[in-house]
């Protein structure tokens, strides 16, 4: 007996209408016995969910959960080992996708720099860094850069457009970003500077993300790539 | 009025396949509809679920126990035949599927070819034939369990590489289309052992995609033997090719087939057009965009669409990727009832 037609806990249908849809798939957990490890959403609440039952994944699960609240600012539910709120009320769903890879698959004790945002830029050598304003109640960031470097005003509108890519930003009439909430999001915005400034290298890892475990006749090898 | 359901999943998918009227298109997956998280659910993660039939099987459940598919499949990629004529496999980790290493190939050319003795015992056949009983015993009575025997042409680029069997091909097509002959008798025989165990249909995945060779290329080298394969192999057969077949679609309708799994990159009413009810289709809701990176409100616009043009079952249009979300999987179920309560008046069945 196989147990093919044995029921499961929690199925899935009663998953996904307790804790909503999918924002974001970590399908390797490398730090707990490679479980996948999935963020849903529903009411404005994030829930860190895996269908895995191994023993401690509880815990495992929680730790992933305190690590997208420090990493990400979010409110931690009370009571609960695996959900979270948005400080805006909105789980932004671009910069989730990063924020997941980093709470899932780097060391468990990962934690991003205090201080200062500031990362160095492979291209040109500056030290990038971003500045925030308050406008009519929405939060308004700059990228900047210490240093100098041929057509350093283009770099730095590049970065910029790669926090409108990653961090589903808004530009301002300014030169700045917001997000689309409005709210001060700091941590977001350390998260995702080291992505948005390198945007070919970050398309090129997504373009290899998606195409795991996806099975066409490119990945099987039988036409040229796309 | 609500839609009622008055067949069994597997009533269904046996008539459809055998162009008999149904009572509602069935969600028929003639490739697998798996993904990480119900690895998870099931403790039956890949690889090991490619290659213990329990884990194999416990796995293929999930696509009628969860997903709510009319029908099982349970081979986790195409690599089991290869496997077992010798061909060196990748096995992969739990989010990526097995596949052939094709840059070493194993053969030359049509004097190498022997089938093993010992091919149904090697353990990748194995692992699919116990896992087809396994599923048999436990949903045979009410789902349809579909089994997957290689086509020769998917086989020679396993077991010749593919740039080595094209070029051969079109150097001394005689010789490609002796070994696909002799490749042929590895469907027949694997077929028919999962026939044995009690598979109720086939797919034959047999990749003459668009992306290589021509429309004429499936007439020159595999539509009679298809047809042959249509008389040797004694259940029904959903014939596989991904990618753009509209210009093949009229010889695969001459295959004799009972159906095509066809993909999206095919509009869904200029094939039915094309096939004019000479061959089922089943298909062809898209993975890349739609089931992997995609909104439920895109995979219901596409199963409508698939029914407003008749597509005879429901499917993805290819092995759901891994990471798939499961709330777009679960989506195409819910489309194809949500069409029928939309549109089925009391009394009717299609064919």
């Amino acid at each position: 007996m196989s147990g093919a037609t044995t029921g499961s806990i929690s199925g899935v249908i009663e998953v996904l209408e307790r804790y909503g849809r999918c924002l974001e798939l970590v399908p390797l957990d490398p730090n707990f016995n490679d479980i996948s490890v999935g963020l849903y959403e529903k009411d404005g609440v994030a829930t860190v969910w895996t269908f895995s039952r191994i023993e401690g994944v509880e815990v495992r699960i929680r730790k992933i959960r305190d690590q997208l609240v420090a990493l990400g600012g979010f409110d931690a539910v009370a009571d609960a080992h695996n959900q979270m709120r948005a400080p805006c009320g909105i789980i932004h769903p671009r910069p989730t996708k990063f924020l997941m890879m980093q709470a899932v698959e780097k060391d468990p004790n990962f934690s991003l720099p205090d201080g200062e945002v500031a990362v160095k830029d492979l291209r040109t050598g500056m030290m990038l860094g971003v500045d925030s304003k308050e406008v009519d109640g929405r939060v308004a960031y700059y990228v900047k850069a210490d240093g100098e470097a041929p057509n350093k005003a283009n770099r730095l509108r590049a970065v910029t457009s790669g926090f409108v890519r990653y961090g589903e930003m808004d530009k301002t009439e300014d030169g700045g970003v917001s997000f689309t909430c409005g709210y001060r999001h700091d941590e977001l915005v350390r998260l995702i500077l080291p992505y948005a400034r390198n945007v070919t290298r970050v398309e090129d890892m997504l373009e290899a993300d998606s195409l795991r475990g996806q099975m066409t006749t490119g990945t099987l090898g039988f036409s040229p790539p796309t | 009025m609500p839609f009622v359901e008055t067949m069994t999943p597997r009533e269904r998918v046996m008539a459809a396949l055998a162009g008999e009227p149904v009572d509602r298109p069935p969600l028929c997956n003639p490739t697998s509809v798996f993904t990480v998280e119900l690895m998870d659910l099931v403790e039956a993660p890949f690889p090991e679920s490619a290659r213990i039939p329990e884990l194999c099987a416990r796995l293929a459940a999930t696509g009628h126990t969860e997903m709510g598919f009319d029908s099982t499949y349970h081979h986790a990629t195409i690599v089991q035949e290869s496997s077992a004529l010798g061909c060196d496999v990748q096995w992969e980790q739990k989010d990526n599927w097995p596949s052939v290493r094709m840059g070493d190939p194993i053969w030359k050319g049509p004097d190498d070819i022997q089938i093993p003795p010992g091919f149904l015992e090697h353990p990748d056949v194995q692992c699919v034939i116990k896992a087809t009983e396994i599923l048999k015993s436990e949903l045979g009575d009410e789902v349809a369990i579909i089994g997957k025997t290689m086509g020769p042409w998917t086989l020679a680029y396993h077991v010749f590489g593919v740039q080595q069997f094209l070029l051969m091909s079109i150097d001394e097509p005689d010789m490609a289309l002796r070994c696909l002959h002799l490749l042929k008798e590895v469907a027949v025989l694997h077929g028919e052992a999962q026939i044995a165990a009690g598979a109720d249909a086939l797919t034959f995945p047999d990749h003459a995609t668009g992306d290589l060779v021509s429309g004429d290329y499936y007439k020159q080298f595999l539509l009679e033997i298809h047809q042959e394969m249509v008389e040797r192999i004694h259940a029904p057969l959903i014939l596989h090719i991904c990618g753009r077949t509209l210009d093949r679609m009229d010889y695969i309708a001459q295959s004799g087939m009972s159906a095509f799994h066809f993909d999206s990159k095919n509009d869904p009413q200029e094939s039915m057009d094309v096939v004019d009810g000479r061959i089922a289709l089943v298909g062809n809701i898209n993975n890349p965009e739609t089931l992997y990176s995609g909104k439920p409100e895109d995979v219901r616009r596409e199963v409508y669409k698939c029914m407003d043009a008749g597509v005879n079952m429901i499917a993805p249009e290819c092995a759901v990727p891994l990471s798939a979300r499961l709330e777009n999987v679960l989506e195409i179920p819910r489309a194809v009832k949500a069409w029928c309560e939309e549109n089925y008046v009391e009394g009717a069945a299609s064919a």
